[in-house]
This record gives C-alpha cells, sequence and structure tokens, in this order.
C-alpha cells in the first residue's frame, strides 16, 4: 500500500485525499479499533486517556520517523534502543556535572546523531549488510552506556520546566511528548515529501544502482539517512530520561522492535522504496491504542503481546495484498504504440532472445 | 580436420532437425531450419544477434517447443517437453550465464546432481570421483576450492565436465569463448576437440570466425531465423561466411539524419581499465550520433560506463565542451551527461516509484535542488507524457505498470528533464516493440537537431548503420575501427567486430 509520498499532489486537499487512500490500512484498522472500544470500553474516550495515549505513542513515534527514512531505503537500524540508552545516560551525567540544560540536551542528541552516522558509514562505504552493522552497534552502544555508568542507572533532578515538558508534563494541555512526536511527523513527513533528499531516500530503496546511476550520491545519502534515526532515537532517549528522572542504560530494549513495528503496520516496505512517514504515524498510533485498550479491558501482558503478534502479520498481510493489486493493474493496457504488428520478415531479433543476443 | 565425415546422413545421424519452426508473439524467431549432426561432429552454428541460435538451442534443450517440425534422435522421433527430458536424452546445453554454485567447491558442483537422489553425502567419494574425472578432462584445479575462485575459463570447463560427466551424447556450447581470452580460448577448444574425439557430438555457437575455422567440421548459418548457408567447414572462408550472417534487406526508417554538426561536445581520452578496456578515444560533435558496434564481451557498455563514471577507470579524462567531467555519475550528471543503461528495469528506472517521481530525479541531481515540488513535478511528467507519447494512464502509478518502450521513454525523459548535452544511449530499444522503437529512433534525430550529442551502442546493426554518422567498431576492448559515410556496412562491421584487419 502507500505509495503515499511520490510525486503527485496539487493541493493540502489532495494531501489529504491522497494520505487518506494510500494509508487507508492504518486507517481502517484504527476505526475498526475505536468501534469496537466505544461499544466495550467507554473509558477509552475520557479526555483522561486519550492525551494518555498520545503520551504513550510519542517516544516509539518519535523512533519510528527516523527508522521510516533508513527503511526507505531499504535498510534497518537495530540500534535504536542502545542510541536511546546511551542518549538518556549522556544528558543525565552532563546535568550532574552542572551543564546547563540546554547544551546538555544538544550534546545528548548530537551523541545519536554520531551514532547514527556510524552506521551509515557502515553501511555505505563499508557495505556491511544494515541488520549486521546496527546489530553490532546496538550491542557495542549499549556496553558503552553500561561502561561509562559502571551499570548504575543515573538520577537526575527533573523538576525543571523543560524536563516536565519534554517528559511527564503539559504544553497548553498536551502532554509534552506528544507535542514533540506531531512535530517530528510533520517534519518528516516534509522532508520526505518537498525535499529531493526525501525523493532520493525512494530511489535508493527502488534502485540503488539507479539511483546512482541517474548521479544521486548514494553514499551520503544513506548516511544522511541513518543520522537521522540516530537523531531521532537520541531525541527519544532524552524525552525517556526526562519523564523518569533517570539517565537508564537499560532503557529502550525494546524501541527499535516497537519501531520497526510501527513503520511496517504504516505500510513501508521493508524491501525499501514504497510507503512514507504518514503511514508510520498511524502506525504509532495504531500500537498505542491497541495496548490502551487492552490495558482498560484487562487483557494480561502476556495475551497482549500475542495479540500484538497477531495485529503485525495481519498488517503486513493487508499490505502486501494491496500491493500486489497495484502492481497487478496495469496504468495502461495499450501496446507500445499504434502502429501494426511487425511483418513476418522485418529485421528483428526474437523477443527472448533479447537477452542471450544469438 | 573432419573426425568423422561418414554416417551423417540417414540412420547413422545422432540428430535430425528437420523443419523446425518457431514463433513468438507473430515474429518468426525460426524458419523452417532442417540439419544434421553426426556422432563425433562439430557443427559451428553462426549468425547475428537475433538470428535464432538461441531460439534453435532452446527447442533442443527443452526450454521452448518447436511450433512445427520434428526432431530425431538416432533415428527415432524424439520429444524434448521440458529440460529433464533433453537431460535424459542425452542433451547438455552450456549457456554464457553459467549455472554453477560460487559458494560451493568444484567437487560439489561437479557432483550435485548426484546428491538430489540421496540423503547423505559421501564426502570422500565425492572428492574421490571428482579429483578422477576432472583429471581425465583435463582440467587441474583444487576440487575443494569454491567455485568462486576459479577463473572464468576455469568455470567455463567445469560447466561443460558437468555436463560431460552426465554421459552426454550431444553437449551445445552457447559462445563459449566470449568472455575468454587468448590462452584460455586455446585450452578450451582443446578440451571440446578431445570431447568430439571420445564421440560427443558438439554444436558450437560462437561469433569468432576464427576459432570456428580450426575447430569445426560443419557449419549452419541462420539469419532472420532461416538457415542462409550449411557446408563443410573446409569448403567456405570468412568472407562467404560473413555475406551468409548479414545479406538481407532492410527497412529502416530512421528519417533524414541531422546534416547540421557542431563543435565538439564530448571527448573521451586513453580511458582505460585494466583489462577491460584498452586507451580508448573518441569524441562526439553537437548534432552528431556515434554508433559503437561489437559483439558482446568487446567492452562496449564498459565503455560507456567508463565515460560516465559508473565503474573506475585505470586512466583516462573526459570533457565536455572542453570542461573536464569528474569521474563519477554525479560529475558526470551535473556536466550534462546522460547513460541510458542496457539493464532498464534495474539500472535505469526506479519501477516502484511513479512516472512523475522517475522524471525529475535526474534533474534534482544537475541542478543539485534541495527542495522538490511534487506539483511541478507532475507538470513535467505530464508534459513528457505528451511530447514523447508516453502510454501512460495515471502518471502517479508505478512504472513496473508500463511496457518496455514506454518505460524507456520514462528513461529518456528523465535525462531530457535534467537538461543532459550528451546521451549515452546502450541497447535503447531491446526489447521494445517495432513502433516504440521507431519513435526512440525519431526522437535521437530530433534531439541531434536541437544540438545533443548522442551515442548509440547497439547490437542491432541496420539500428546502429541507420542512427550514425560514424560508427566505431569495438574488439576486446579496442576501437578496431571507425567507419563514416559509405563505409558504415554490415559487412565492414561484422568484419571488424570479428577480429578482421584492414
Amino acid at each position: 500500500m502507500s505509495r503515499s509520498n511520490v510525486a503527485e499532489t496539487t493541493g493540502p486537499l489532495d494531501i489529504l485525499i491522497r494520505s487518506v487512500r494510500s494509508n487507508w490500512l492504518g486507517i481502517a484498522l484504527a476505526v475498526l479499533l475505536i468501534a469496537v472500544v466505544a461499544i466495550t470500553v467507554p473509558s477509552f474516550f475520557q479526555p483522561s486517556n486519550l492525551l494518555n495515549v498520545g503520551r504513550q505513542s510519542a517516544i516509539v513515534g518519535v523512533i519510528a520517523i527516523g527508522m521510516t527514512f533508513v527503511i526507505l531505503t531499504g535498510g534497518i537500524d537495530l540500534s535504536v534502543g542502545s542510541i536511546l540508552a546511551l542518549s538518556g545516560v549522556t544528558m543525565a551525567m552532563l546535568i550532574n556535572s552542572n551543564w546547563l540544560i540546554g547544551p546538555a540536551i544538544l550534546v545528548a542528541i548530537l551523541v545519536g546523531v554520531a551514532a547514527g552516522i556510524v552506521n551509515g558509514i557502515g553501511v555505505a562505504i563499508l557495505k556491511i549488510q544494515p541488520f549486521i552493522m546496527t546489530l553490532a552497534t546496538m550491542v557495542a552502544i549499549a556496553g558503552i552506556s553500561l561502561r561509562v555508568t559502571r551499570g548504575g542507572p543515573q538520577q537526575f533532578n527533573n523538576r525543571d520546566f523543560v524536563f516536565q515538558a519534554l517528559g511527564s508534563g503539559n504544553v497548553l494541555g498536551i502532554p509534552g511528548p506528544f507535542l514533540i512526536f506531531v512535530i517530528v511527523s510533520i517534519a518528516g513527513i516534509l522532508a520526505l515529501r518537498y525535499l529531493t533528499f526525501g525523493r532520493f531516500l525512494y530511489a535508493i530503496g527502488g534502485s540503488a544502482e539507479a539511483a546512482r546511476l541517474s548521479g544521486v550520491r548514494t553514499k551520503r545519502t544513506l548516511i544522511i539517512a541513518y543520522a537521522i534515526s540516530g537523531l531521532t532515537a537520541g531525541l527519544a532517549g532524552v524525552m525517556t530520561a526526562s519523564r523518569i528522572g533517570t539517565g537508564d542504560p537499560t532503557a529502550g530494549s525494546l524501541a527499535n522492535l516497537d519501531a520497526i513495528t510501527a513503520v511496517v503496520i504504516g505500510g513501508t516496505s521493508l524491501m525499501g522504496g514504497t510507503g512514507g512517514a504518514v503511514g508510520t504515524v498511524f502506525g504509532a498510533l495504531l500500537l498505542a491504542v491497541l495496548s490502551n485498550v487492552m490495558n482498560l479491558i484487562g487483557i494480561s501482558p502476556f495475551d497482549q503481546q500475542i495479540v500484538k503478534g497477531a495485529v503485525i502479520v495481519l498488517a503486513v498481510l493487508l499490505a502486501a495484498n494491496a500491493t500486489r493489486r497495484r502492481l497487478r493493474q496495469p496504468a495502461v493496457s495499450m501496446p507500445d504504440s499504434s502502429d501494426p504488428p511487425r511483418p513476418r520478415n522485418t529485421p528483428s531479433r526474437e523477443p527472448s532472445d533479447a537477452r542471450s543476443g544469438t | 580436420m573432419p573426425h568423422n565425415a561418414v554416417g551423417r546422413i540417414g540412420m547413422s545421424a545422432r540428430l535430425q532437425v528437420e523443419g523446425a519452426s518457431k514463433s513468438f508473439l507473430g515474429v518468426q524467431a525460426l524458419d523452417d531450419v532442417s540439419f544434421d549432426l553426426a556422432p563425433g561432429e562439430i557443427l559451428a552454428l553462426i549468425g547475428e544477434n537475433g538470428a535464432g541460435k538461441s531460439t534453435l538451442i532452446r527447442i533442443l534443450a527443452g526450454a521452448h517447443q518447436p511450433d512445427s517440425g520434428v526432431i530425431r534422435l538416432n533415428g527415432d522421433i524424439a520429444t524434448i517437453a521440458n529440460p529433464a527430458d533433453a537431460e535424459r536424452l542425452g542433451i547438455a546445453t552450456v549457456y554464457q550465464e553459467l549455472s554453477l554454485f560460487p559458494e560451493l567447491t568444484v567437487a560439489e558442483n561437479l557432483l550435485f546432481s548426484t546428491f538430489v537422489s540421496r540423503a547423505t553425502v559421501r564426502w570422500r567419494e565425492v572428492r574421490k570421483e571428482a579429483r578422477r574425472f576432472l583429471a581425465e578432462m583435463g582440467l587441474h584445479v583444487d576440487v575443494d576450492a569454491p567455485v568462486a575462485a576459479l577463473s572464468i575459463a576455469e568455470k567455463q570447463m567445469l560447466e561443460i565436465a558437468k555436463a560431460v560427466h552426465r554421459d552426454v551424447q550431444i553437449l551445445i556450447l552457447d559462445e563459449p569463448t566470449a568472455v575468454l581470452g587468448g590462452a584460455d580460448v586455446d585450452r578450451l577448444l582443446a578440451l571440446v576437440r578431445s570431447l568430439a574425439e571420445r564421440g560427443v557430438s558438439i554444436i558450437f555457437v560462437s561469433h569468432r570466425l576464427s576459432e570456428v575455422f580450426g575447430l569445426a567440421d560443419r557449419f549452419l548459418v541462420l539469419k532472420d531465423g532461416r538457415k542462409t548457408g550449411e557446408g563443410r567447414i573446409a569448403d567456405t572462408n570468412h568472407d562467404a561466411l560473413v555475406s551468409m550472417m548479414v545479406g538481407r534487406d532492410f527497412e529502416y526508417s530512421v528519417g533524414e539524419k541531422n546534416a547540421d554538426l557542431g563543435g565538439v561536445l564530448l571527448e573521451a581520452l586513453s580511458i582505460t581499465r585494466q583489462g577491460v578496456l584498452d586507451d580508448i578515444s573518441l569524441s562526439v560533435r553537437s548534432g552528431e550520433v556515434v554508433g559503437i558496434a561489437g559483439l558482446r564481451g568487446a567492452g562496449r557498455t564498459e565503455l560507456a560506463r567508463a565515460i560516465f563514471g559508473a565503474d573506475s577507470r585505470d586512466a583516462g579524462t573526459v570533457r565536455v565542451a572542453g570542461a573536464e567531467v569528474p569521474a563519477n555519475p554525479t560529475g558526470a550528471v551535473r556536466a550534462g551527461i546522460g547513460l541510458v543503461p542496457e539493464e532498464r528495469k534495474s539500472q535505469g528506472l526506479f519501477t516502484a516509484l511513479s512516472t512523475a517521481a522517475n522524471v525529475p530525479m535526474g534533474r534534482f541531481v544537475a541542478s543539485d535542488a534541495k527542495i522538490a515540488s511534487p506539483r511541478k513535478d507532475r507538470a513535467a511528467a505530464l508534459q513528457y507524457k505528451r511530447k514523447l507519447r508516453i502510454k501512460v494512464a495515471d502518471v502517479t502509478a508505478p512504472v513496473a505498470t508500463l511496457s518496455g518502450g514506454n518505460q524507456q521513454k520514462v528513461v529518456l525523459a528523465k535525462w531530457l528533464e535534467a537538461g543532459v548535452r550528451v546521451l549515452i544511449l546502450d541497447e535503447p530499444t531491446r526489447g521494445i516493440d517495432i513502433g516504440a522503437k521507431q519513435e526512440i529512433y525519431e526522437l535521437i534525430t530530433d534531439l541531434c537537431r536541437a544540438g545533443l550529442g548522442v551515442v548509440v551502442i547497439s547490437s542491432e546493426l541496420p539500428e546502429v548503420i541507420a542512427l550514425s554518422h560514424r560508427v566505431l567498431v569495438m574488439h576486446q576492448g579496442q576501437i578496431a575501427a571507425e567507419l563514416t559515410g559509405n563505409e558504415i556496412t554490415e559487412e565492414n562491421i561484422m568484419h571488424y567486430a570479428v577480429g578482421g584487419r584492414r
């Protein structure tokens, strides 16, 4: 599904229509879920609960937006959970060393960017498979966090307004983390749609060699994609630490899987080249709604995992079907030209011989 | 040279093909072809690209079914419905694309088919048998080495050994020497000769006429699917074979060539890639079409990629309008060069993306734009849809749904939108139907009138001849000849392409 961000829009309404059309799966599932919930669990719709869902979706959502950039190229980033922890630890330790809040946050996020650049160099220049490269950094970065903290959580004073806004507090009555998610989502959607960089990501995911032969600087583009994933993971680390007032070296251990799930449910193909950030937003929201509702109904955490697994399979199956339908239905059924078929002895090659050149 | 001139006719022929015909989508690929093959005989199968050689081979290999005609093996009518039938009947085919497993060892590859019928692998026996058999074949390689570590010639010979190991009676070799150099060719030809002496009948497809004369007993020439010559190799000569290969009349209407040539636009000087391209220089003027002809493996695609900077080069510079071009694709695109690759679907296009997303990709690079405007991109796509007559209902649908000709127009639109001054087209009409071909020819001519310089690489000689102001003929990584005006004929091109001298 969702070949949403392919250049094809004319106005804001079109953007909306096309987004809806290309992300119908996530929307349909979400609507269905909400309908079921409205009947069975009225407490879901209490404002305080809705805000809670927004807050719950924020951290995974922010990571998933960055992850979308990487997955669009046909790659993957398993190291985001470790980056989240390292970034949180970095910020906590800097605050405890009496750094100002602003610089501490900035450095923590830059740590994430640096880790992403390492991933990008490994993938783009050293040609290591993304799965392996980011698996390696996932392990190594987790080790760095444990080493610098000697394994202990780094508590810090998070009563400052900035930490409240980033973590557990509200801004203008809306949970701060959700606001950040909204901002990051809009930035991601716009970047993928309106920057040539975004178009290049789709191109690389479609065919890296075709992109290179179109003149795209594929290495640089890939490194930036991984850097963005590192950036959003770093930001998520700052958000996590702000909320709990602790830089926990073991935080975010499953964040990579949650983020990948959100991206995939949102209709972005792991093969790269198709999908987009709009779908990812829906994917992240769907995951948050799902776990919130299951909590409200009182489904046990064990059963929740089973349901989540089923939802992933269902979403991906439906998405694959939608893609197949779209590709099977030809854009045009006319032949190459209206000329009559080639007469028998016109010089030409036999079609099936075209490749082997008799 | 004939090892076995007796018993070619009648019941003692091992293989008889009688009136084989095959058409694809109304195109006659093979038209009433008959021939015999005796035990231990080497038959050279000769013809241009598209003459029908592959179709014939595939019929014998069980990959295609003839529309009409009879195949007899040892006098009995044989049905070769699939490759398994061919194997059972003792017919083995070695294609250019080798079917070896690069990560497995030589021994495993050689005896892989024996694995299928067993649950366990007896390693000691496998290695012993591989050693024995390869020694018998005169192929001295480590049976424990992965196939990826072998040279191309060794792989080729291993592939042949694999076929022979399965008790083959008829061995078909599809251009086995096309990718080999001097000494390797000799080794391979020696192997083929020794197999023939052991009684294996061989159909040997080659473009290199010189090796055909040293090897084959008889020849069979195809052209446009029909047999145009057959006989004992001792009774013919180089020129006679060439004229049998190309002697036909063409109707390639390309319209008037652009007569208004400007100054030199593209210059490539001393382009060298070790073992692939040997000190090649060429220039293209504004408004000019330069054709590059040659056999597969002569280095045509490699030359295009080296000029464009897609592959690294060991030496050489490229200039556009006098300014040196950096040796990478980005530099080439910014300098105004566009490459339309032979592998259209994997290298020229983004098949999962829409027409509207494909078209602006080159411009983004050429202009170093940072901001994309989906609305303008869509308008541009619609404009090219009209201008190039791209048959696409919805420019926002993935280009994977378009036909080959329309996909090629999208690739061209990408470069026109990028504002290129030089276009390098590698097999621009391969796999495209005749109507769309015509449109692409007209487009090329129009682009020349607009002052672009165009390089056309093609295996289809009439196409090269009809389009080009000049033709460079490549042979083994070098430019064997530059032909202009009346010199541009199929005979001349083939003469130099197969290694002929002035």
